[in-house]
């Protein structure tokens, strides 16, 4: 019998952003919008990746191993390019394999700038890929003339492409394929009327709707807690034992062997 | 026994034959700037369709059948979505199958907009803030090209999974297909030559009215192809023909995806 190995895509929220180690003294009024909060989150960084919703359905499921391609920020297309990039040419063929990738905002994109994946948000501190970010929304929202829901539509129909390729792939990998959306309880009609009765998606809320609650949030950053984790690695589960319980290994493990290959920002090295 | 052979072809208006003008049904001082333009090369498409360099290279590869999906203006990221959302579900298993794919300007890009795949060329109002994003970049030609491998690379890895062969040209100067070589290495599927590589004779090959190539120059493009292939990938080669089944969709769907 092979191994199980658990490839993770998504963005901050599959990184693991908010496990802060709360033993450590932060500066007071400690926040996102603090001056040394990528020093922090830099100390922080190993037990996000550790403590996020990757590794805990990795040791539900009882898997073997687990790679973690979440990055903080970045883009279903930014994602996409990392996975065929370092991916699609993988074998991995000790391994059974399943991709589970939570899927981030869909309004978000990338580009290649100076070799280097970049994504583009409605915030930021460059000035240039904020101006294209709205500059893409001026263009699909016929500024601002057609409704939310139109607009939203043709950003989840890019989505869904983008989403079409790595699912592909991993069918003609003999891969299995799993996807879930931070954004279900926001559109996901939108979601559903785009992606249709599509059996690899999760149409349900994992958790995301309870953001506002502050015992699963992090005062830091607004991302899940180490308890928000938890509790969307057990949406995760429930939904995976509901849908394809021939994902699940006989029983859950206590450890499990992890990496996180998420980098930053990644340069092109081969095509 | 072996199966027919079938040829998919992708790529813009060079691939969609666009220049094959019949200059008989041309009105007097006909020019893009004509008042008639569109109307008459709405009429003119069957012939572009016909007699450009997709059909001229099934005929000469020995192909059974040719299924064109070029369409002027569109983008490499545009043509991979159109594929995607047209063929990668069909069951071609009846065939051997050939895409070949003459990689559009680079600097192109695409998103959906009304349901439907929108590229983006350089007169479109969303280009400026495109480039001036990438205006810091160190070598922005290199930036549009990285862009396109990639949508090439997602082709080239879905062609290995379905055992279709795939090779692409490019279109433009000598510079850019040896930074895209550059990049792509030791790929074999990609030709580095320059397809039109003829400039003393250029006057022939290309019409006056739009500036793309005229069916002189579509049938050297497809002898420049043909030979390529003969040369580097002689499995794909079979018995000329003089005819061929042949179809044009190079229309993007108006889509729900489903």
């Amino acid at each position: 019998m092979k191994k199980k190995l658990l490839i993770t895509l998504g963005c901050s929220h599959t990184q693991g952003l908010g496990c802060w180690d709360m033993n450590l003294r932060y500066p007071v009024g400690f926040n996102a919008r603090h001056t040394n909060f990528g020093d922090w989150a830099h100390v922080n960084r190993k037990r996000f990746h550790e403590l996020g919703w990757p590794n805990r359905l990795g040791k539900k499921l009882g898997y073997d191993k687990v790679i973690n391609l979440g990055l903080g920020g970045s883009s279903t297309s930014a994602q996409l390019k990392r996975f065929m990039l370092k991916y699609a040419d993988e074998k991995f063929s000790e391994y059974e394999v399943l991709v589970s990738w939570l899927i981030t905002e869909s309004v978000r994109t990338s580009f290649f700038r100076d070799g280097v994946c970049e994504s583009l948000l409605a915030n930021g501190f460059d000035e240039d890929k904020i101006t294209l970010f709205d500059s893409i929304y001026k263009f699909i929202s016929k500024n601002g003339t057609r409704t939310e829901t139109h607009t939203t539509l043709d950003y989840v129909r890019e989505e869904y492409i983008n989403r079409k390729v790595v699912k592909t792939i991993c069918e003609l990998k003999g891969w299995n394929f799993i996807s879930f959306h931070t954004q279900t309880h926001q559109y996901g009609n939108i979601i559903q009327h785009v992606y249709g009765d599509d059996k690899t998606h999760s149409f349900t809320d994992i958790g995301f709707s309870q953001e506002n609650d502050e015992n699963l949030i992090s005062k830091y950053c607004g991302h899940f807690n180490e308890d928000g984790y938890e509790m969307i690695s057990n949406k995760m589960v429930n939904w995976i034992k509901s849908n394809h319980p021939h994902l699940l290994s006989n029983s859950p493990k206590d450890e499990i062997e992890w990496e996180w290959d998420g980098e930053f920002s990644f340069k092109l090295e081969k095509l | 026994m072996s199966k027919p052979k079938l040829l998919i072809t992708m790529g813009c208006s060079f691939t969609e034959g666009v220049g094959c003008w019949d200059e008989s049904k041309l009105p007097t001082g006909f020019s893009p700037n004509h008042h008639r333009y569109r109307d008459v090369f709405y009429l003119q498409k069957p012939r572009f369709h016909e007699l450009g360099w997709p059909n001229r290279l099934g005929k000469k590869l020995g192909y059974d059948k040719v299924i064109n999906l070029g369409l002027g203006g569109s983008s490499t990221s545009g043509q991979v979505k159109q594929f995607f959302e047209k063929y990668l579900d069909k069951d071609f298993s009846e065939y051997d199958v050939l895409i070949v794919w003459l990689l559009p300007n680079p600097n192109r890009i695409s998103f959906y907009k009304d349901g439907k795949i929108q590229n983006i060329v350089h007169d479109n109002t969303l280009f400026p803030a495109y480039i001036k994003f990438l205006s810091n970049s160190y070598n922005m030609d290199n930036d549009f090209i990285n862009e396109q491998l990639f949508y090439r690379n997602i082709i080239k890895t879905i062609c290995k999974f379905k055992s279709y062969s795939l090779v692409s040209f490019h279109l433009f100067n000598k510079d850019y297909g040896e930074l895209i070589q550059e990049k792509l290495g030791n790929d074999t599927s990609h030709s580095p030559i320059l397809l039109d590589d003829n400039p003393s004779d250029n006057i022939q090959h290309i019409s006056p009215i739009c500036g793309h190539w005229n069916e002189n120059g579509y049938e050297l493009v497809s002898n420049n192809m043909f030979n390529w292939i003969n040369t580097t990938h002689p499995n794909l080669i079979h018995n000329p023909v003089n005819t061929i089944e042949w179809e044009w969709d190079g229309y993007c769907l108006n889509s729900n995806m489903n």
